[in-house]
């Protein structure tokens, strides 16, 4: 199992290098916008902009300039500086992340709970009117766009404008750090809106997982040797049927804690999400490879982290 | 449903599972297509969608005719007599003939609709189209030749799929529409840029998971069978393991088509889709975000229709999966 | 999404739908509310502005030029040679004495500099000299600093450098013979200098050498994040030499609290009513204004204008009193560029600005309440604006008769242009446009009011920075229409706002203003005698004939002055500042 692991890892960062080099070369390819001349100011001197440009570096060849970045990043950890205001990118990201991490964690509770408990009493009580409810707004859920159903939500719901006043509107986010109360009622509409889709995939997935385990031999057995259907239920047959939930669940997290960037924009939540869409529309190369390299950094470590809790869930899984 | 989710593979590969006994063997009074129309057809709530498609395909094609005859202005026509003194748009009302109100340019929105189909339609079936002839033949490659082949394609595909799916399409959609567009002026900004993307984002899930059932049918003895009787690897790949496919090639497909509207949508309405003035219904939801407290028309009928639109290829869907393998202790 | 756009490229937004440093003039506020400070303000409390961009774009005051930094830290937190109060109409001496003592047929400068002005620790026992501006002014040439007007209104100083420098160079020109004067000589008379105008930017505010010159070596200087203040405010925490993060965070909070050093009795520019001003980046435009209504002790920021359902909902109720609506001195056009054809020809132009429906135009951006429909170049408030024709316009121009656009008459002037069915029949016309609303919804209405003469367009949105600094603002890109694009004066002086744009040796490779191209000689000859004008009224006359001209060969078509759409809550007293485009003067605002 060891073993596996290192060759997962190496092979992580391996992954991160090939995706550092794409975006490198997507982005520097084909820019957006020209930093050297973002950052002269209004009506630059022509030799101000080209003096910029090699200060940034912008002058080098595009190896050259990759290389320098990696040296950077591997030596000692410097994503380098935003080009648009000359921050530094570790730290802006750094700065951001506790808002995403704040809502993917929230939000994965919330669709985790809700997406395990009505996917089970789904299945247990199917064809039922419960049954026919959840699994007609599981479907509606994931059919809208999360973006509208954030509209949707802030319309009627948003303390600002709002016809049924509840929750705070969207930018009243604020660090943990400066208020717990607030943080916690600002993050409560999004949420429930990144939630409600997740919650609703997992439902059905579940639901027709534990159908099919239910319907399963060695659950007859179980059943047969005099066991409470409770007992059936939760210890046998939502054992086997909840790996899928767990895999999914783990690899839409890390997609998540990449920036849910939907979620993000429509509620105004400075998170790592908003950045990366906003350096992309700015050409702002290190931010861009930042928060990317950020993202995919999560998504490989998830997909590790699921594969391992694979062996220790399914027993019939192992590793060499 | 975060757009482009891997929550698809698990799916996919669940239904895909179910889809591919090969369907050999028993002695049946019809054969396997009768049987799968006859249970398709029972499902009422399945049919009903499809018929839904249809009508909305019709509606697409038609489009000018239908603005036509009901008299309404044309999707692009800016109206801004329609708009009050302070350029706020007016809403749904039979009297001004804008059923639906206008937009904030004086637009009609039923008009803008009606068309925004055409769009949401047009990359539902090219660009998952175009995503699934190259995961198809990617995965088949990948899947039998193995060795060199597999180690590479699969590679290949890991690292595209340990990118941020909606970012990795941003950063394209985004790169792309410069004037020049890309590859050298074959993607122009707009309609094709978005159908080139969604297709380069989607095709890496499809290739895995293709690859995956081609193993498996690889091992099976139908295959062994025929390579004894020498058949070259050529008609085995088209005459054996292809036919095996298309279950769950349909499969996939009616549960990627709707992620591909919302991926064209979700594009849209983050800024990086379909050029201006085209009707899009992700880039109308956008442009009502500012005003939606006031104009709820804008916001509210767009997404409406994209709710119904994904939900009737959703019912589909669900409905393609129930008559390929019916699970008996279904509903 | 595209609402939350608008929130979020720090550099982009900061100059988005803002009309780029405005300068001063008279304060004719045409406003709704209370007038500037006649009600008693009230002393101390707190006020924080909500902004929808990233706030300033940097701390360097050599670096600031847009209308954001003025607002948020130029008048709170600094003081120069000259300045602006609400009321000003020319530059008001502020660490100056008083108007420049000229000599020397007005090719030499001389200045007092006031005594006993204190900056902020670390260097409280320090007053401003005279060698401090100097320094200050001098390192406006260096590449680290990035300052963007210095080679505009400085190049005529003996000695000062043509291109920008690696080091902070040393003007021959720009002396301190003691602590107390400052002396500048130049090699012409500079009309924006002996009228100091130029000297109330902010490359005139102190610096002293010993303290900075650490921070100016490098590639880029890093003075701002160590400044020391001179103004009645100072960024929180900053006395330690250091600004830390609890007073600026890059895009998100700017923290101003009283600076103990400063004497209200030398500064007769700056009331400095509030105790701590507080500024947030990244908010959503809605949001942000409808907290500013309905809240308390807030106060509007980056933005010209709400957007058009709350500036409705504001001024159709009683929330009416809390806006204060005036010009900001500032224009919205369209570029032409006349390398491009058929757009080097004057009646194809002509035909352009006849067919464009101005009042449609200034609809997607709010209505009357947000703007004049402009008649020519030159904005209201601006010397010449009534010599060039004032608010109705030169009837020559039969082009912009019409506010709602004439088909006819530009179907004419297609015919005259070489279209004999009056329908354009070339080549479509590559446009690219700002994506974020409203400028996007004026560029889309552009883009079918060309349509009635059968002009079809390339048509492309792109974000706010890449539509200037990779399309519209580099003549390369071969652009034909830049639909979105506004200007503001630097300074109650038309030169500003005319040779940018149309002065022919000012085309640059990279950053060009001069969009439409236009390098005619002639023009260009009368732009250079126009500068070295020093009388007020024939610079008037002469900027003004320079106006008609522009106007009459449509090289843009002017469809907007501007109006600065200010909002507070109600416990809030704005005062409007002229000078950078009617945006708040944040020292002479106070709570009720």
């Amino acid at each position: 199992m060891a073993k596996y692991i290192i060759r997962r890892l190496l092979w992580v960062i391996v992954l991160l290098f090939l995706v550092s080099l794409i975006t490198f070369v997507i982005f520097y390819l084909l820019p957006s916008a020209d930093p050297a001349t973002l950052r002269a100011g209004r009506q630059p001197n022509p030799a101000v902009v080209a003096q910029i440009r090699h200060n940034l570096g912008l002058d080098k060849p595009w190896y050259t300039q990759y290389f320098n970045y990696m040296k950077a990043l591997v030596l000692h950890f410097n994503f380098g500086y935003s080009y648009t205001n000359n921050v530094n990118v570790r730290t802006l990201i750094f700065d951001r992340l506790p808002a995403t991490i704040s809502l993917t964690v929230g939000a994965a509770i919330l669709f985790l709970v809700l997406g395990i408990g009505v996917g089970t009493i789904s299945a247990v009580r199917r064809r039922s009117k419960f049954d026919r409810a959840a699994m007609g707004t599981a479907l509606v859920a994931i059919s809208a766009p999360v973006y509208w159903l954030g509209l949707l939500a802030l319309f009627v719901f948003a303390k600002d404008i709002g016809k049924v006043p509840i929750f705070p509107g969207a930018s009243s986010y604020v660090p943990i750090s400066q208020s717990p109360t607030k943080w916690f009622t600002s993050l409560l509409l999004p949420w429930i809106v990144l939630a409600a889709s997740f919650a609703a995939i997992y439902a059905r997935l579940l639901r027709a997982n534990l159908i099919e385990v239910m319907s399963e031999d060695y659950i007859r057995t179980a059943r047969a040797k005099g066991l409470s259907e409770r007992r059936v239920i939760y210890h046998h047959g939502i054992r086997s049927a909840i790996t899928p939930i767990v895999t999914a669940a783990g690899l839409d997290i890390g997609v998540l804690l990449g920036g849910a960037i939907l979620t993000e924009t429509v509620f105004n939540i400075p998170g790592i999400g908003r950045l990366a869409y906003d350096s992309i529309l700015a050409g702002d190369l290190p931010m861009i490879q930042g928060t990317v390299l950020l993202g995919a950094f999560f998504i490989v470590i998830m997909n590790l982290v699921v594969d391992v809790a694979y062996a220790f869930i399914d027993p019939r899984v192992r590793y060499s | 449903m975060s757009v482009g989710s891997p929550q698809l593979l698990i799916e996919a590969e669940g239904a895909a599972q179910a889809g591919l006994e090969p369907v050999a063997g028993e002695i049946a009074a019809r054969s396997p297509l009768e049987l799968f129309w006859r249970r398709f057809r029972g499902d009422r709530v399945a049919m009903a969608s499809l018929i839904f498609i249809v009508l909305l395909i019709l509606a697409a094609i038609f489009a000018p005719v239908i603005v036509k005859l009901m008299g309404v202005q044309g999707p692009n026509v800016q109206n801004p007599n329609a708009l009050d003194q302070f350029g706020t748009p007016t809403g749904p009302s039979l009297a001004t003939n804008h059923i639906f109100g206008v937009d904030n340019l004086g637009r009609d929105v039923f008009a803008r609709v009606l068309y925004g189909a055409r769009v949401s339609l047009a990359v539902a079936f090219i660009a998952t189209g175009i995503a699934l002839f190259i995961g198809v033949v990617s995965g088949l490659f990948a899947g039998f030749y193995r060795g060199k082949v597999d180690m590479a394609i699969s590679r290949f595909i890991d690292v595209l799929l340990a990118f941020p799916i909606l970012l990795l399409a941003l950063g394209l959609a985004a790169a792309c529409s410069n004037a020049a567009g890309c590859l050298g002026g074959l993607i122009k900004p707009g309609l094709g840029n978005v159908i080139f993307v969604i297709a380069f984002v989607n095709w890496t899930y499809i290739g895995r998971i293709v690859r995956g059932q081609v193993l498996s049918l690889r091992e099976k003895e139908f295959i062994e069978a025929s390579r004894s009787l020498g058949a070259s690897n050529r008609r085995i790949i088209f005459k054996e393991v292809l036919p095996n496919l298309v279950a769950p090639i349909i499969v996939y497909a009616t549960l990627i088509i709707p992620q591909n509207i919302l991926f064209e949508a979700a594009l849209s309405f983050l800024g990086v889709g379909v050029e201006p003035p085209q009707a899009s219904w992700g880039a109308m939801l956008s442009d009502a975000s500012t005003s939606f407290s006031t104009a709820w028309w804008y916001m509210v009928f767009p997404g409406v229709a994209l709710l119904l639109t994904v939900l009737a290829f959703n019912l589909v869907g669900d409905g393609l999966q129930d008559a390929l393998h019916p699970k008996a202790s279904d509903s | 999404m595209r609402r939350y756009l608008r929130s979020l490229p720090l550099l982009a937004t900061a100059v988005a739908s803002v009309v780029i440093a405005g300068c001063g003039g008279s304060s004719s506020s045409s406003s709704s509310s209370t007038s500037t400070g006649s009600t008693a303000a009230k002393n101390g409390g707190a006020v924080t502005v909500l902004e929808v961009g990233g706030g300033v774009l940097s701390l360097d005051p050599g670096y600031w030029y847009y209308q954001t930094d003025y607002t948020d830290l130029y008048q709170p937190t600094q003081r120069a040679l000259y300045g602006f109060t609400p009321q000003a109409a020319s530059p008001v001496p502020d660490l100056a004495t008083s108007q420049p003592i000229l000599s020397n047929g007005g090719k030499t400068l001389t200045f007092h500099i006031r005594p006993g002005v204190h900056y902020s620790a670390p260097l409280a026992s320090r007053t401003v000299a005279a060698a401090d501006i100097k320094y200050a002014m001098e390192r406006c040439f260096a590449a680290g600093v990035g300052n963007g007007y210095a080679f505009s209104y400085f190049n005529r100083i003996v000695g000062a450098p043509s291109k920008p420098t690696t080091t902070v160079p040393s003007v021959s020109g720009i002396t301190a013979p003691n602590a107390s004067t400052l002396v500048i000589t130049t090699t012409v008379p500079v009309g924006v200098l002996t009228v100091p105008n130029a000297l109330a930017l902010p490359c005139t505010v102190p610096i002293p050498q010993d303290y900075a010159a650490k921070y100016d070596t490098g590639a880029q200087s890093t003075y701002g994040m160590h400044q020391v203040f001179t103004g009645p405010y100072m960024i929180s925490g900053a006395g330690t030499g250091t600004v830390p993060s609890s007073g600026y965070q890059t895009g998100k909070l700017l923290a101003l609290v009283r600076n103990p050093s400063w004497v209200k009795s030398t500064d007769p520019i700056r009331p400095a009513h509030f105790d701590t001003i507080t500024f947030k980046g990244g908010n959503d435009i809605t949001v942000a204004s409808q907290q500013i209504l309905s809240g308390q002790s807030l106060m509007s920021g980056d933005f010209a204008a709400p957007p058009p359902a709350i500036l409705k909902q504001g001024l159709t109720s009683s929330q009416k009193s809390q806006f204060q609506i005036a010009p900001s001195g500032g224009n919205r056009y369209i570029a032409l560029n006349t390398t491009v054809k058929p757009l080097d020809n004057v009646n194809f132009r002509r035909a352009i600005a006849a067919v464009l429906n101005r009042n449609a135009l200034r609809l997607t951006r709010g209505g009357p309440a947000i703007g004049t429909v402009a008649t020519h170049f030159l904005p209201p408030q601006n010397p010449g604006f009534q010599q060039a024709g004032g608010t109705a316009g030169d009837p020559a121009n039969d082009f912009y008769a019409n506010p709602n656009g004439n088909v006819a008459l530009a179907e004419s002037y297609m015919k005259k242009a070489g279209y004999p069915t009056g329908q354009y029949t070339g080549p479509p016309l590559l446009t690219i446009a700002d994506n974020e609303p409203p400028a996007a919804n004026t560029a889309q209405a552009v883009q079918s009011q060309l349509g009635q003469i059968g002009i079809k367009l390339t048509f492309r949105e792109v974000p706010h920075a890449t539509m200037l600094s990779k399309y519209c603002e580099v003549p390369k890109a071969a652009v034909a229409i830049c639909p979105t694009l506004g200007w503001g004066r630097d300074f109650f002086d038309s030169q500003s706002f005319i040779t940018p744009l149309f002065y022919g040796p000012n085309i640059i490779p990279s950053g060009n203003s001069n969009m439409s191209q236009v390098n005619v000689p002639a023009l260009n000859t009368q732009m250079q005698a126009a500068e070295q004008l020093t009388d007020a009224t024939q610079r008037a006359s002469a900027w003004a004939n320079l106006d008609k001209e522009i106007t009459s060969q449509v090289y843009v078509v002017t469809w907007l002055w501007d109006n600065e759409v200010g909002f507070h809550s109600t416990n809030v007293n704005g005062v409007q500042w002229p000078f950078n485009g009617n945006d708040w003067d944040l020292t002479a605002s106070s709570l009720k």
